[in-house]
């Protein structure tokens, strides 16, 4: 038996350790993000190697695999309100690592994508307006091309699996091959103008129904097409008895419809599977003054697969909730960061804070080979969690930045 | 005591199979140490390597092969134990100090390491050496790493290519 070589080597030049690319990338794995970069520069090789798809994904995937909770991070406006510095923070204590700063962009005026899109967040200056594209983990950041005012418009990030670049879009939520967005009847009423890239509310709207029930607008990222989906029975009627604060999620790869009852204090958690809808979860918040569903929006963000806790996220804080002993245990707040960290660049005015996470495992951003059109419906591959920012839940983009998940992996 | 693979017909002796070296050693090792090798296994799932036969591996020298069947020898009773889910903190602490010491070993010996267990597949090995040349590279610059690879001195355009990458990149090399 004979065991044949005739694999593409690395470096041919004479006297050079010849490896092949297969075991550079086996060495390459398990470095950490920062020899990556600097690795790109070795040679022209080692760069193609670094920086393709293929490697990266790699990369990111081990690191999920084998790495814990996910970072954190927040952007400040700095002391001379023209630039946003985004900051690392920590669960076990204040942030001080300032990680980069973006130049030229108000950090008063800006405003983040909740869920990465392998990797990247997606930041909208509404001063410029311009909107910019970062790796947390490499620290790389693009202004995408120029677009026409958005004013009531939101945006996310998305993957196009085929065209392998990352575009402009809304982050609803994702899940199972399609995207889903649940709108208010009376929101789409109000903002006839929301116009989710070509996609118009208003005209979804009219194939609705009864205008005192809301519905999943679902978008088949295959087939690009949109739909709507029913909602869970007690979610459906919104009328002046119940009204309450509704929005869809996603946690185990499943879609979930949120129902946010402040007068009990009680979050109510439905799962779409095989069609039906079944009640999943209840969230009990009494007590737990910090997380009122009368002053806060309470997001459930991923579950831990291992021990069945739900991470919420409530936009400055984030806490780990246990439904055994229904008790949250606070992983991180914002507010004791800022305190520490940020409070001596802002002496009287409450920075715009943007909270987001990221794990170090994102090398893919170079920054050069982006496109980016905001008529394609061209959305995302990557299993990321998104949450919902749609059309009748504007409250939301202001106060969460959401997830990465512990129960991704 | 690692246990002999069923339907093995020598009677309860584990079986023997033999590895020839590029330079024509033979190593006569346990059928269950050398499976470690995907490569390897099948040919001895065929009932190849007994007797006087052996299977030749023309791109392992004898200091490589010997030092791969110590790693595999080392290794197979925890690997017959289905990745040891009932093996002891101190069988895989053991396991952990013996890898340890194992890849303290010099850079080019690692490499022909590296290669063997690319070749063979032996897949702990691989992740095992892999991660040993990570952790000797990774703080290294980009300079260093071309001499330690005997890479020529940049051309003057690859030298503007590496600054221009530095000034983009400046917190990677802090």
């Amino acid at each position: 038996m004979t065991i044949c070589n005739k694999r593409r080597t690395l470096v041919a030049s004479g006297g050079v350790q010849v490896l092949p690319e297969e075991i550079m990338v086996e060495v390459f794995l398990p470095l950490p993000i920062k020899s990556i970069l600097r690795f790109r520069a070795v040679c022209r090789s080692w760069a193609a190697v670094l920086s393709s798809e293929e490697f990266c994904s790699l990369h990111m995937a081990k690191v999920e695999a084998t790495s814990a909770l996910p970072k954190l991070f927040f952007t400040s406006s700095t002391a001379s309100f023209d630039a946003t510095a985004v900051y690392l923070g920590s669960s076990s204590g204040p942030g001080d690592g300032l990680l980069f700063t973006l130049n030229d962009i108000c950090g008063d005026f800006v405003d983040m994508t909740h869920a990465q899109c392998r990797g990247l967040t997606l930041v909208y200056d509404a001063v410029a307006p311009a909107y910019h594209v970062f790796n947390a983990a490499t620290r790389a950041v693009t202004q995408l091309p120029p677009c026409q005012s958005v004013a009531f418009a939101t945006a996310g990030l998305g993957f196009d699996a085929r065209m392998k670049n990352h575009k402009e879009k809304l982050p609803p939520v994702f899940a199972d091959g399609f995207l889903h967005w649940l709108v208010d009847p009376v929101s789409a009423v109000q903002r006839p103008q929301t116009a989710i890239l070509s996609f118009s509310v208003t005209d979804e709207t009219l194939r609705l129904g009864r205008n005192s029930e809301r519905a999943i607008v679902s978008f088949n990222i295959a087939l690009e097409q949109f739909d709507v989906v029913p909602c869970p029975s007690c979610i459906v009627l919104w009328n002046s008895k119940n009204h309450f604060p509704a929005f869809v999620v996603e946690l185990e790869g499943i879609l979930c419809a949120v129902l946010a009852n402040p007068a009990a204090e009680k979050l109510g958690i439905w799962k779409l599977e095989h069609g039906q809808w079944e009640r999943a979860y209840i969230i009990y918040l009494k007590g737990w003054s910090g997380y009122s569903l009368e002053t806060n929006v309470v997001v459930p963000w991923a579950v831990d697969p291992k021990d069945g806790r739900i991470l919420l996220n409530i936009g400055r804080k984030v806490g780990l909730y246990d439904p055994a002993r229904r008790s949250i245990e606070t992983l991180y707040d914002l507010d004791e960061v800022l305190q520490n960290s940020v409070r001596k660049h802002c002496t009287w005015k409450p920075p715009l804070q943007q909270l987001g996470v990221f794990d170090d495992s994102s090398p893919a951003f170079s920054g050069k080979n982006f496109s980016y059109s905001r008529a394609t419906q061209s959305f995302i591959d990557a299993p990321d969690p998104y949450v919902i920012r749609g059309p009748g839940e504007l409250p939301l983009c202001e106060q969460t930045k959401v997830f990465e998940a512990i129960a991704s992996h | 005591m690692a246990a002999p693979e069923s339907g093995d017909g020598n009677n309860g002796a584990a079986r023997m199979v033999t590895l020839i070296s590029s330079d024509n050693t033979r190593f006569e090792v346990e059928a269950a140490a050398a499976s470690l090798s995907q490569t390897l296994q099948l040919t001895i799932l065929d009932g190849g390597g007994g007797g006087g036969d052996g299977i030749p591996l023309p791109n392992v020298d004898s200091a490589t092969l010997s030092k791969v069947l110590e790693y595999c020898i080392k290794h197979a009773p925890a690997a017959a134990n289905g990745g040891a889910p009932n093996a002891t903190a101190v069988d895989r602490a053991e396991l952990e100090r013996f890898d340890n010491e194992f890849v303290n070993i010099d850079q080019s010996v690692l490499y022909s390491l590296i290669m063997a267990a690319h070749n063979l597949e032996i897949e702990g090995l691989q992740s095992l050496v892999a991660k040993k040349v990570a952790d000797m590279i990774k703080g290294k610059s980009p300079m260093e790493i071309r001499r330690t690879l005997g890479f020529p001195d940049p051309t003057p355009e690859e030298q503007a290519e590496m600054n221009a990458h530095m000034l983009e990149y400046g917190w990677a090399y802090e």
